[in-house]
């Protein structure tokens, strides 16, 4: 019992262990995914942000060059320049140090210049028409150089537009301070440039022409897609009215975010729009469609009012924590799995232990059921018999016990026994069935008790190596006359009730001890005879009666035994069978509950007479 | 229960102390097997301290008479109680060992 006790424990913490990793591991994988998920976040911005700044840094670099070339253009060519720190500056154009160009000198200027800044795709200049009245042209005067696939076109503005109302001059000039235009698609080089338009004013502060620079925006759009952060990130940028001034798709370029239709969720993040046209940085989610999730984060080019953005799915971005997620998740489940097993392994073995204990008891069961059998239980034990009234009672302390009694009536004569089989439970068993058979079947061919006995010793002592004994007190009583014939083998003396004088004396035979069966089989067993007088009755018992305990572990005396059975008497118990019952019940008030330790039996026999 | 045992000038003695029940008739089996060794000389158990001898226990002091038996040595139970006395007598062990 202990065992499967401990195996049930076992199989709880087993359990409670199982749990608690489970928990923990679940834990502990949740823990480092989300510190996984933050460091990539973490290193994701730190990298984007790394590029992000270059990219700014080239354009606005490409954009102030520019800016510088046009200053120096002017402050060499026409007069002085003065500029702020925020670049912005104008041209004051002396007329006493400078001398306005005649028109071949405006081209060959621009021509020169072109040579030398390659960088620059286009040039103009265009001026107020009260300085060259005198010309023919139809809108005025404006010098235009343009570098078409490495050959040089000029042209006088003037005769095509009134360039005037074009925003790179009309912009400058209102506006009265340098200005970048909107990219546009400039149709005689078919080139995607933006300019830069500087305004040139006299002394007098009025506005005398504007000077303009057209540059290639492709420089910006190689660069872009020269940069990617991660395998699917997008390296794009916008002008300040949301128009692409570059994308990995070239097709974009110049059409807006909203004609694009790619950003639709990214548009209506009011945040987000709000800070790129107040020209700064910052970071977001978008939704490209319902499924992919992008990073999205963007700097601003000051000089131009564009934003540069670079976008990362997030599903590549987190590409090594999902598999991360998906290994460790892979392995916890190989994990839980095998415990499982081994779990459920445990659980068997537990039930295999419950089983054969189950199987176990059943087989102790009708081991006793067996056992039972062999002892004589009818009550009365001889209805036709007059002249005797026996009756015999044994509980086990177990299922099965090492105490017997047995009776029958062979010759008309009662042969009887009672014995103790050294120890307990299935051995004593055994060894107690053993004793009965061998004295029912030496029973059949003598009638001397002590011979009995002595056959019995015989076949036990042989090859007894576990030194098994049983006291046993055997006779064969004539119901004839009531002559007994009695052999003791160290069995406790039986009480003997008779009357001498009319008056009851209860007391212990007087008897010669011998031996216990079974420890030396030349032991001489020696008979002894006596005549019961009819009334006069035996009381045979085990030491499970005498030595029955109370909880203050006392033992019941055989002192109390003879007493009961005066009590008995005296209460008018008249049959063997009240007798024995009457016992019991005291010594169950005696035990008041205290498990009975050993096998208790008792057997009266009354000798009635024969009636005449 | 227990035993404890000494050899002093060819006799061995083994000093008993406790409850001698069929429960503590196994334990007092394996620890009684130095006594069994010595089967072949006198051996004198003190019983002063024996509280109780069940008939598992019985069987046991049986056990060690029949080695010694067969060895030429014997047994001697030395300051018995009342009861365990009365138990030896019952059975007709007492026949089977010197008591002092």
């Amino acid at each position: 019992m202990k065992k499967i006790l401990g195996t049930k424990v076992v199989l709880n913490l087993t359990l409670i262990i199982m749990l608690i990793g489970g928990i923990t591991m679940t834990l502990g994988f949740g823990t480092c995914l989300y510190l996984a998920r933050q460091e990539v976040a973490r290193e994701t911005r730190y990298k984007v942000n790394q590029d992000l700044s270059y990219i700014r840094t080239y354009v606005d670099g490409e954009l102030k060059r520019v800016e510088d070339v046009a200053y120096t253009l002017v402050s060499t060519k026409f007069g002085r320049t003065t500029r702020n720190d925020v670049g912005e500056g104008f041209v004051v154009i002396d007329p006493s140090t400078y001398k306005i160009p005649s028109e071949e000198e405006c081209f060959m200027l621009l021509n020169q210049f072109l040579d030398a800044n390659p960088s620059i795709c286009g040039v103009a200049i265009g001026f107020e028409n009260f300085l060259y009245q005198d010309t023919a042209d139809k809108y005025g005067f404006a010098a235009y150089v343009t570098n078409v696939t490495g050959k040089k076109e000029s042209l006088n503005l003037g005769n095509i537009h009134d360039f005037h109302e074009k925003e790179w001059y009309k912009q400058a000039a209102a506006l009265n301070k340098p200005y970048w235009s909107k990219p546009f698609r400039e149709t005689f080089a078919g080139k995607t440039v933006v300019c830069f338009s500087l305004p040139l004013h006299g002394l007098d502060n009025r506005l005398i022409g504007v000077i303009a620079l057209d540059i290639d925006t492709e420089m910006f759009r190689k660069k872009c897609a020269e940069i990617s952060p991660f395998p699917g990130a997008q390296v794009s940028m916008v002008d300040r009215d949301f128009c692409f001034v570059a994308h990995p798709d070239s097709t974009f370029l110049l059409r807006s975010v909203t004609e694009v239709g790619i950003y639709d969720d990214y548009l209506n993040d009011d945040s987000m729009k709000e800070k790129m046209m107040q020209h700064l940085g910052g970071s977001g989610l978008v939704n490209k469609g319902t499924q992919h999730e992008a990073m999205f984060y963007y700097a601003p080019i000051k000089r131009t009012g564009w934003t540069i953005a670079i976008e990362c799915p997030k599903d590549e971005v987190f590409r090594g924590v999902e598999r991360m997620k998906r290994d460790t998740t892979l392995i916890a489940i190989g994990c839980i799995l095998f415990m499982i097993v081994c779990f459920i392994h445990l659980f068997r073995k537990f039930k295999d232990v419950t089983a054969s204990k189950a199987g176990m008891e059943s087989e102790l069961k009708i081991a006793s059921g067996i056992q039972m059998g062999m002892i004589p239980k009818l009550y009365p034990a001889f209805p036709d018999r007059d002249e005797i009234d026996v009756c015999g009672f044994l509980k086990p302390a177990k299922d099965v016990g090492g105490d017997l009694y047995d009776y029958f009536i062979r010759d008309n004569k009662l042969f009887f026994c009672i014995g103790d089989v050294s120890g307990k439970g299935v051995p004593a068993s055994l060894f107690m069935t053993v004793i009965r058979s061998l004295f029912r079947n030496v029973s059949l061919h003598t009638e001397d008790p002590a011979e009995i006995v002595s056959s019995l010793n015989k076949a036990l002592s042989e090859g007894n190596v576990n030194s098994m004994f049983c006291t046993l007190f055997l006779g064969v009583l004539n119901l004839e006359n009531g002559h007994l014939d009695y052999c003791n083998a160290g069995h406790n003396a039986p009480i003997v009730r008779r009357f001498i004088d009319g008056k009851m004396v209860v007391d212990y035979v007087q008897l010669k001890t011998n031996l216990a069966v079974g420890v030396f089989d030349t032991f001489n067993y020696v008979k002894e005879e006596v005549d019961m007088k009819p009334g006069e009755a035996l009381f045979m018992y085990t030491d499970g009666v005498t030595e029955a305990e109370n909880a203050q572990k006392e033992l019941f005396g055989e002192d109390a035994v003879l007493a009961v059975l005066a009590e008995a008497r005296a209460r008018h118990m008249r049959t063997a069978k009240e007798f024995i019952d009457y016992v019991y019940k005291v010594l169950k008030v005696w035990a008041a509950g205290v498990e009975q330790s050993d096998d208790i039996t008792m057997v009266v026999m009354e000798y009635r007479g024969k009636k005449a | 229960m227990n035993i404890t045992i000494s050899e002093k000038n060819g006799t061995v003695i083994g000093v008993l102390d406790g409850r001698l029940d069929t429960a503590a008739a196994p334990q007092f089996a394996k620890d009684m097997e130095p006594l069994m060794a010595k089967a072949n000389l006198p051996i004198v158990l003190d019983c002063t301290k024996l509280e109780y001898v069940s008939s598992s226990g019985l069987r046991l002091f049986l056990t060690l008479r029949k080695k010694t038996m067969a060895e030429g040595g014997s047994v001697t139970i030395k300051g018995v109680n009342a009861e365990i006395k009365q138990v030896f007598t019952i059975t007709g062990f007492n026949s089977l060992f010197n008591f002092e």
